[in-house]
């Protein structure tokens, strides 16, 4: 009966652990509890907080050419007292709300807004917050800056260009663009690979900010990093660089899916109709958006000739590039779409029904 | 003058409310879509701007609630962050007299309700 | 000799504990981290602009609607004011004996229009497609089919659909405004192919909703729904995060998610043959792309999207846990030579043994523990205090999930706002443990049973009786 004994202590063991889990649980349950019973509390104040606040800021924009320090110091109403800025929920509020007026106004509201920011020194708690360790606190941060256009050159920035985390690395070359580095230099640093998201963003991050004249984007065209390289071809269709000293025939032959598909998309809208007997050939092989981006492209430079290339693409295997092959006759050039109306009044029942589809849907 | 203002965001609203109530008109506030469109059958403003995507209920049906149920055609300006063609084009089509993006600049805003008061013969 | 057999067998069912214990924990800290992660990435990513770009994936909402004459209208009313920018959404008539498609033509002014498509997937014939006159309603198309069951519907809406992904959700779910953006982050972030992405489904009975709105979230009146309110919480928060996370996600809820649409042709679409579709499909997806040795990705978004309302009556419950043991069952032995196979990585050495041992065998294991201590007890062989702990460690053990799931919930993303409610999820996971668990295994052996007994294979006999309302809708494995 040696077994006994260790019975006896697996018994004492199982039965501390049970007992161990269960005190956890019981302070999980009250802990939880307490904080959702005091929550309730905290969100009257708040919004009790926040219409005050909301009244202040609107005080504070009707009012015409009024120096802030007159304002703030201005006997009859008691906006902003210094007891009030000393409750730190009510300067987080006022930080929230500062915020939100300055995404949705432009002009001289956006101005006395950040007139606003400057003067509670909303500043220094921006750039404490900015050199923490963790990576959503860095990012909040530098997102505010950026937000209220409060930059300063800092090398901080630049190594924050290889963090590991994307919302930092993507915040870090955003912040960098915008103090006025060159685009292209900073861009072409970038080591990581991008995700979509990341391009539109960037894409989107220029545009909105009338960036229009890049100086050889060559290099980032030519990046070993394909969504780089990417990124290059997209800011070159997005702001129509139409002279790029680039060798397409590497491009249209990468081994990258997407680096193939931006390319020709580029082609179509920025080039001409050179690349249209290498596109044909490659076509068969490629993924159905290189595909539809081929289609595309002999829509925009095809000629005659091309019909019966196109005309194949309308027995492939998938409908969508059926469709798609017949869109492109209806738009090519004149003869191409006569002989989309031949084919809606054609025997074969299925590509009748392929041009009616596309003829009523036009 | 009555402008009926739906906004979710409730500072925006606050700001609006304010400052047209500043320029003389009377405002009637709201936060959403179903709000507006009780408040628009209750009190007849003469002038509506709203958002075009708040809870519970946007501004598509309060538009499509003015224009096609209620048959009205009192101005409508929509008051949007979307830069969305299609967005823009719907509520245009539904029957929105004008569109105002995100941000956007009050003496602006105050001009095009002026001018869409004037031409509506009130 | 009966001691003995009595001793190794008890050993046996300790240890089976232990694993289960330990993996549940591991799967608790990994998910744990992963929320935490995705709370404050969320903060940082502008969904509302997501509208705005316009090189966003396409997506083709497909909802499959039988007899829901009372209720189409304003379901595709709330599907028409999703938010995202390029959505198509194809509501498939799936042969219904009412007036749905009478009621759809009539409201939003349809008619039959020249759609070019084939069949590609197997599906019972579609006798037209619907557009509406009204430009305001174009990304509508309502397709009229006969009658076939949901998965035939679906692959009927997948053979219309021209979009890049494609979502199948439940015609009467409610589903937030700006649900696809949240879905299609994960696509679009990614630097491997995303083939399917999966939301939580989260139950909302008695909760306030206004037009198709969610206003304020309630927990539960009743016993039976706060329970699996829970269950809920365990698999959706603690469960499919953490294996989402190392790309072992073997199940996307048929009521909510969305889909790569030509890798789900490519690989035969949904299948007809289970009651576990949904679960059947995420699988071959899996399959495919292992064989293909393409990098890819099956993700999960865990923020709460999807609303929808959990059987209330003993009796539909029974029904849909049947069925989910049987669909369990049924996928697993389609596809068991995935089991251990170097090929098939994390999916053939963690998720299929996992849902082999853990979901599928698990409830053989409970019964048969349960069992054999009562026959032991009777005659005499089970030390009565070695029960007791037993009895503890498991109680704990149980508990100890629940509370943790609620209060994952709590943390991340604290959608009850009444003190009460979560008084009232505490209680519950008190009692689960002794009122509810021993019924869900109950149901699962009898959905084994019907399966391998009575040989019921699947929606066979029920697509005539057509989608027996809310049990069928929500097949979403509430298991971990």
């Amino acid at each position: 009966m040696t077994h006994y004994s260790y019975f006896e202590k697996l018994i004492i063991a199982i039965l501390v652990f049970s007992v161990i889990l269960i005190l956890i649980d019981v302070f999980i349950m009250v802990s939880v509890y307490i904080d959702k019973v005091s929550a309730k509390k905290i969100e009257q104040k708040k919004q009790s907080i926040r219409e005050k606040i909301q009244e202040y800021i609107s005080a504070w924009l009707i009012e015409d050419d009024v120096p802030i320090v007159d304002f703030m110091t201005r006997e009859t109403h008691n906006y902003f007292s210094d007891k009030q800025m000393k409750d730190p929920l009510f300067r987080e509020i006022l930080y929230e709300e500062i915020f939100i007026a300055n995404r949705v106004l432009l002009g001289d509201e956006q101005m006395k807004i950040k007139e606003l920011y400057k003067y509670f020194g909303f500043e220094q708690k921006i750039k404490k917050e900015f050199f923490k360790y963790k990576w959503y606190k860095i990012v909040n941060a530098a997102n505010d800056m950026l937000a209220i256009k409060a930059l300063e050159s800092s090398t901080r920035f630049t190594e924050l260009l290889d963090h590991p985390n994307q919302f930092v690395r993507l915040i870090a070359v955003k912040a960098e663009i915008s103090m006025g580095g060159d685009q292209v230099e900073i861009l072409s640093e970038l080591r990581y690979p991008l995700t979509d998201w990341e391009l539109y963003e960037i894409i989107n991050f220029l545009k909105r900010n009338n960036f229009k004249q890049f100086n050889s984007l060559e290099k980032l065209i030519d990046h070993k990093e394909p969504s780089v390289c990417v990124l290059g071809l997209l800011i070159a269709r997005t702001f129509q660089e139409l002279y790029l000293n680039v060798d397409f025939m590497k491009l249209l032959l990468s081994s990258n899916t997407r680096v193939r598909k931006y390319a020709i998309e580029y082609l179509a809208e920025c080039g001409d109709g050179s690349y249209v007997q290498i596109l044909k050939k490659i076509f068969p092989n490629q993924a159905e958006a290189v595909q539809k981006a081929i289609l595309k492209y002999v829509e925009l430079h095809g000629t005659d000739d091309d019909v019966p290339f196109i005309y194949n693409r309308l027995n492939d295997y998938r409908p969508a590039i059926q469709l798609k092959a017949a869109e492109t006759l209806y738009n090519m050039n004149t003869n191409s779409s006569g002989f989309l109306n031949y084919l809606e009044h054609s025997k074969d029942p299925k590509n009748q029904k392929l041009a009616i589809h596309v003829l009523r849907n036009q | 003058m009555k402008i009926l203002i739906a906004e979710d965001e409730s500072l925006l609203l606050k700001l609006l409310a304010d400052k047209f109530s500043r320029e003389n008109y009377e405002v009637i506030a709201c936060q959403n879509g179903l709000e507006a469109i009780d408040l628009f059958d209750e009190k007849s403003p003469d002038l509506i701007i709203t958002d075009l995507q708040m809870p519970y209920s946007g501004g598509y049906e309060l538009i499509f609630h003015v224009r096609k149920e209620r048959q009205s055609n009192i101005p409508i300006i929509v008051l949007s962050s979307t830069s969305v063609e299609d967005k823009i084009v719907a509520s245009l089509e539904l029957g929105a007299n004008d569109f105002v993006e995100k941000p956007f600049r009050f003496n602006e805003l105050i001009i095009r309700v002026r001018r869409l008061l004037a031409t509506t013969g009130k | 000799m009966l001691y003995f057999l009595s001793f190794v067998v008890q050993v046996g069912l300790f240890v089976y504990c232990l694993m289960i214990f330990l993996s549940y924990l591991l799967m608790g800290i990994r998910s744990w981290k992963v929320l935490q992660h995705h709370k404050q990435s969320n903060t940082n990513i502008d969904f509302h602009s997501f509208r705005q770009n316009p090189f966003l994936p396409s997506i083709s909402v497909v909802a499959p609607a039988y007899n829901e004459g009372l209720t189409i209208v304003e379901n595709i009313r709330s599907l028409l004011s999703l938010g995202y920018n390029n959505l198509t959404i194809i509501v498939v008539n799936d042969g219904s004996k009412d007036d749905t498609l009478e009621k759809a033509i009539q409201f939003y002014d349809l008619e039959i229009a020249d759609y070019y498509y084939e069949y590609r997937l197997d599906c019972k014939p579609i006798r037209a497609v619907y557009k509406s006159k009204n430009r305001a309603f174009k990304n509508l198309l309502v397709v009229d089919k006969e009658n076939g069951g949901k998965a035939d519907a679906l692959n009927a809406g997948l053979n219309i659909s021209y979009s890049d992904y494609f979502a199948c959700v439940d015609v009467d779910c409610l589903i937030e405004e700006n649900a696809f953006e949240h879905l299609i982050f994960p696509v679009i972030n990614s630097t491997k192919e995303v083939v399917a992405v999966g939301g939580i489904v989260w139950l909302n009975n008695n909760s306030d909703v206004f037009h198709g709105h969610m206003v304020k979230l309630k927990v539960p009146d009743k016993f039976l729904p706060r329970v699996q309110l829970i269950e809920y919480f365990r698999a959706f928060l603690l469960g499919r995060t953490a294996w989402s996370s190392i790309n072992g996600l073997l199940i996307i809820s048929g009521a909510f998610g969305i889909f790569n649409r030509e890798r789900v042709i490519e690989v035969g679409g949904y299948n007809k043959n289970t009651v576990g579709e949904d679960m059947e499909l995420v699988v071959r997806l899996h399959k495919l792309m292992r064989q293909k040795d393409i990098p890819y990705e099956v993700a999960y978004v865990p923020t709460p999207l999807c609303w929808t309302e959990a059987p209330d009556t003993r009796k539909v419950l029974s029904r849909q846990r049947n069925r989910w043991a049987r669909g369990t069952a049924e996928t697993l032995l389609m596809h068991k030579d995935m089991l251990l196979r170097p090929k098939y990585g994390v999916i053939g050495w963690l998720s299929f043994p996992y849902w082999f041992i853990a979901e599928w065998m698990g409830p053989f294991i409970e019964a048969f523990g349960i069992l054999f201590t009562i026959i032991m007890g009777l005659l005499g062989y089970v030390s009565g205090v070695f029960f007791a702990c037993m009895l503890t460690l498991v109680f704990s053990m149980a508990l100890f999930f629940s509370i943790l799931a609620v209060f994952a919930q709590e943390k991340f993303f604290n959608r009850y706002t009444e003190p009460q409610d979560l008084r009232r999820l505490f209680f519950t996971a008190l009692l689960e443990p002794f009122v509810y668990h021993p019924f869900t295994v109950y149901w699962s052996l009898k959905g084994n049973y019907d399966l391998f007994i009575k040989k019921v294979h699947s929606w066979g006999e029920m697509t005539r009786t057509g989608y027996a309302k809310k049990e069928n809708s929500d097949k979403t494995t509430a298991q971990t």
